[in-house]
């Protein structure tokens, strides 16, 4: 048997098919729940993600603005000092040692500046002097912007001339005693400062803050720009991510950047055009829900498993009552009809178990009823048997009876000549002789001798008695055709009994032949479990009538037939469990089947 | 069968997708640390060594808070890449700028003279490099006049710069060192203040001999040479302002060039306002 076939009769099982039917229910139910388990804790872990960026992003940009809020304090120091006439406008010395001293406290002051409307430019520390000859510090947005505004004014990001880094100044217009312009101060503020501030702030194991200039769309803050050398990357990854979500005009999201997905969240910073942003890898996200997805595997996989073994476990449980049944029935077919199955199941199993003795208890009965009906018929059959039985043979009996009789008297009587006595005793003769005949034909039928069973080869039994014939007819016109292939399938039997059956059957194919003719003899396997034999003449053939009786003791439709040599051959077969049948066409002839059971494999 | 079949094969891929879906998303790895450089141990400082001499001399301008790690900086521009003449140049003029000390407003002599050899120095080293003989003449122009007030000497300098190096430009800010090490090449010039206006070096020089020439005539001299060839500077009407304002006795010479100046719009509106209110007053 194949793998394939092996394959269908596996999934045939019933056993197999109840098991697999529980196990799929139980791969779909709890993959599909501990799936949506992940799903629903990884949104609320995102929604956690969201708040906390957000919230970090708020937290950000509140410490930006009192970072920034010390420059704003010390410009308006400045500005106080020159209006408390606490520096002289005129004196650059002065005004250079304060710059100096203010710059030793504040050592993050990038430069210090002071402008006036006479285009007269200190600085603190000096700029370059090929800078310094063509500068006017009145074109300056710093300088304008105070001057336009009145009060504290943030320019944008611009590149610082002396540092050659990029920076913002806040500045305030000074005023002299008539309140009327008189010059205008401002701090340099380095935006890497900025970066450095950021560089405190962790958020998560590679999250990172970043300050947008929204005006020129570009990243002017973190921390990745405080150390130098400096990877690109960083910068083309935040301004990506922000722009990505800023076009989708959400707050928070997640962006893809060169394979890799980055949730951003933002919030505008106050006072200036910029955008307080928090970027953090999926990938620190994932960590952190990575422990609730193996857990859920863990017990997915735990699940599985143990359900797969209940459900194994149920399924037997399911079959056991079935198998109880399946009993059952193998032991009323091997006869055991009292055999009663015990099942208690509360419920449709019990009910069936219910049906099923009612059954065998039905069976029971109709089989006692069934038999003592057959031994009455049996009893019947018999009288009428012995009647007509003894009918035929007083029949058989009478003539030769008769014959003796005369033949006897003739015999006795002296006065008949001689040579009549003597014939007349030669008719008795032949007529003992003939009952005789009758007499043991009668007894081999009405007392057959028990069978003699053994193995044997049915060719080799066919060819010797084929040859006995052959030699006996051949010359007389009869033609005998042969399909006897070999080997052939054992059986047992007996094999004198056999031969005479075979013996009987050719003979009375002669028989039907009185002019000659074709005796077929074929022997072949039949499914498997019979051995087929087949004995077809062409001879004057049987109608229906005839072939209903012709197996019926003392039925001959020959002139000295006995009539039991086909009853005989009748009642052999079935001592041998064989199949004997018989078809006949008036003027066609006749064929006889014999079925043998096989003993299986021997040959 | 076939049905049997078919379900259990739906069944199945459908539960190894759920189970897979639920198995996906690894983490990624994202690095945020700035990538590896080699790193020259020179006078107990670090410095780190940039895939070329323009990156190196770009880090070693950059603003130091301690100077003395500026001028290991500087000085390891020639160790590193000897053959990078003009980059060399360029960092032998920053030390000899650094020789004047933290403010030259504070300088002293001793400084200034250290300052003037190492000039002189950077003059003889690189002969072969007009961008910094150039910016070495202007320096000791400018430092004999506005820091020592030797302005003959100073002016002489001055004169040398016109002279031999009349078309060479000076870039205030480019290359933008920060700039250059910060933002990847092809964002470099969206970003502020990245002046790339054309200055000649002889076009300050001018004005610088205008303020601090003894004779009117060589004044008026440099004025010429100024008006002919650098019109559109603004070193130009920082000139003319100079005259009008300091030298009134060549002011009827230079009042003609004022109208011409202001028509050119090159000056701020401040200088031309002022500009024009002296030469009207």
């Amino acid at each position: 048997m194949g793998f394939k076939d092996k394959f269908f009769l596996l999934m045939h099982s019933f056993r197999i098919r109840v098991f697999l039917a529980m196990a799929l229910m139980i791969f779909i139910f709890i993959p599909g729940t501990g799936y949506l388990f992940y799903l629903k804790a990884r949104t609320a872990a995102e929604q956690q993600m969201q708040q906390y960026a957000l919230s970090t992003a708020d937290q950000i940009s509140k410490r930006v603005q009192s970072f920034l809020a010390q420059y704003t304090y010390n410009v308006k120091l400045i500005k106080a000092f020159f209006e408390n006439d606490l520096i002289d406008h005129a004196s650059e010395k002065q005004i250079l040692q304060y710059f100096y001293l203010l710059k030793k406290d504040h050592p993050e002051f990038v430069n210090i500046n002071y402008g006036d409307e006479t285009g007269r430019f200190i600085m603190a520390p000096a700029q370059i002097p090929e800078i310094h000859k063509l500068f006017d510090p009145r074109i300056r947005p710093w300088y304008r912007g105070a001057v336009d505004s009145g009060g504290i004014h943030w320019t944008d990001v611009y590149l610082f001339a002396s540092t050659q880094k990029p920076g913002m100044t806040v500045s305030v217009p000074i005023l002299d005693h008539d309140g009327r312009l008189a010059a205008v101060c401002g701090i340099d503020v380095d935006i890497s400062s900025l970066s450095r501030f950021l560089t405190g702030i962790h958020i998560g194991a590679h999250g990172v803050a970043y300050i947008f200039e929204n005006m020129q769309k570009r990243v002017i803050a973190h921390p990745g720009l405080v150390s130098l050398p400096w990877n690109p990357y960083h910068v083309e990854l935040l301004r990506t991510c922000l722009n990505d979500l800023k076009g989708k005009n959400r707050q928070f999201g997640m962006s893809r950047f060169q394979g890799d997905n980055f949730f951003t969240a933002y919030t505008d910073y106050p006072g200036n055009n910029w955008t307080v942003g928090v970027t953090l890898p999926v990938s620190d996200f994932l960590r952190n829900i990575q422990s609730i997805r193996n857990t859920i595997i863990s017990l997915v996989l735990a699940g599985m498993l143990l359900s797969s073994i209940i459900s194994y476990l149920l399924a037997m449980t399911v079959i056991r009552p079935l198998n109880i049944l399946r009993n059952g029935i193998e032991r009323i077919t091997s006869g055991d009809l009292a055999y009663k199955v015990d099942i208690n199941d509360p419920d449709i199993v019990c009910e069936l178990a219910g049906s099923f003795n009612t059954m065998a208890s039905s069976l029971e009965a109709s089989l006692e009823e069934l038999k003592q009906t057959y031994a009455e018929l049996a009893r019947k059959e018999k009288l009428a048997a012995v009647g007509q039985m003894t009918a035929s043979i007083a029949h058989e009996i009478k003539n030769p009876l008769g014959i003796i009789l005369g033949s006897a008297q003739v015999v006795s009587n002296e006065k008949r000549p001689m040579e009549m006595r003597q014939k007349a005793a030669l008719f008795i003769m032949e007529e003992v002789a003939s009952l005789n005949k009758t007499l043991t034909s009668f007894l081999e039928f009405a007392k057959p001798a028990p069978p003699k069973f053994k193995k044997i080869n049915i060719a080799d039994l066919l060819e010797e008695i084929l040859a006995a014939i052959e030699e006996r007819y051949n010359e007389s016109g009869y033609v005998i055709e042969k399909d006897i292939p070999s080997p052939l399938p054992a059986i047992v039997a007996d094999p004198d009994q056999i031969r005479q059956v075979f013996l009987n059957l050719l003979l009375n194919a002669v028989q039907s032949m009185p002019d000659g003719g074709k005796i077929v003899v074929n022997a072949s396997e039949e499914n498997s479990r019979f051995l087929r034999v087949s004995f077809s003449d062409t001879g004057c053939g049987m109608s229906d009538r005839q072939i209903e009786q012709i197996f019926d003791p003392f039925v001959s439709y020959r002139d000295n037939g006995i009539g039991l040599g086909l009853a005989i051959v009748s009642q052999i077969i079935k001592l041998h469990k064989g199949i004997l049948k018989v078809n006949s066409e008036v003027g066609r002839g006749t064929r006889f089947d014999i079925l043998f059971p096989t003993t299986g494999q021997e040959r | 069968m076939g049905n049997l079949k078919k379900t259990l094969a739906i069944i199945i891929v459908a539960a190894s997708l759920l189970t897979l879906a639920g198995c996906s998303d690894n983490p990624v790895s994202v690095h945020f640390e700035p990538p590896h450089l080699a790193r020259l141990n020179y006078r107990g400082f670090f410095i780190p060594k940039f895939p070329d001499p323009d990156e190196q001399l770009n880090y070693a301008r950059l603003w130091f808070r301690d100077i003395n790690e500026k001028k290991a900086a500087l000085e390891v521009v020639p160790i590193l890449y000897p053959g990078a003449r003009l980059q060399c140049g360029e960092a032998f003029l920053n030390l000899a700028y650094m020789d004047l000390g933290s403010d030259y407003r504070f300088t002293t002599p001793e400084k200034c003279g250290k300052a003037i050899a190492s000039y002189r120095n950077a003059i003889e080293k690189f002969k072969d490099v007009p961008a910094i003989q150039v910016k070495a003449y202007w320096y000791l122009g400018w430092i004999y006049c506005d820091l020592l007030g030797k302005d003959r000497k100073g002016v002489r300098n001055f004169w040398i710069v016109v002279k031999k190096y009349p078309d060479l430009s000076i870039g205030i800010s480019p290359p933008v060192p920060w700039i250059s090490l910060v933002y990847p090449v092809r964002h470099r010039n969206d970003q502020p203040v990245n002046d790339e206006s054309q200055k000649q070096w002889a076009g300050i020089a001018l004005m610088e001999i205008i303020r601090h020439a003894q004779n009117d005539g060589e004044v008026w001299q440099a004025f010429n040479i100024l008006w002919e060839k650098y019109r559109r500077s603004i070193s130009t009407g920082l000139a003319l302002k100079t005259i009008l304002q300091n030298r009134q006795n060549m002011k009827t010479r230079v009042l003609p060039f004022v109208e011409p100046y202001l028509e050119l719009k090159v000056a701020n509106e401040f200088l031309a306002e002022e500009i024009k209110k002296i030469a009207g007053g």
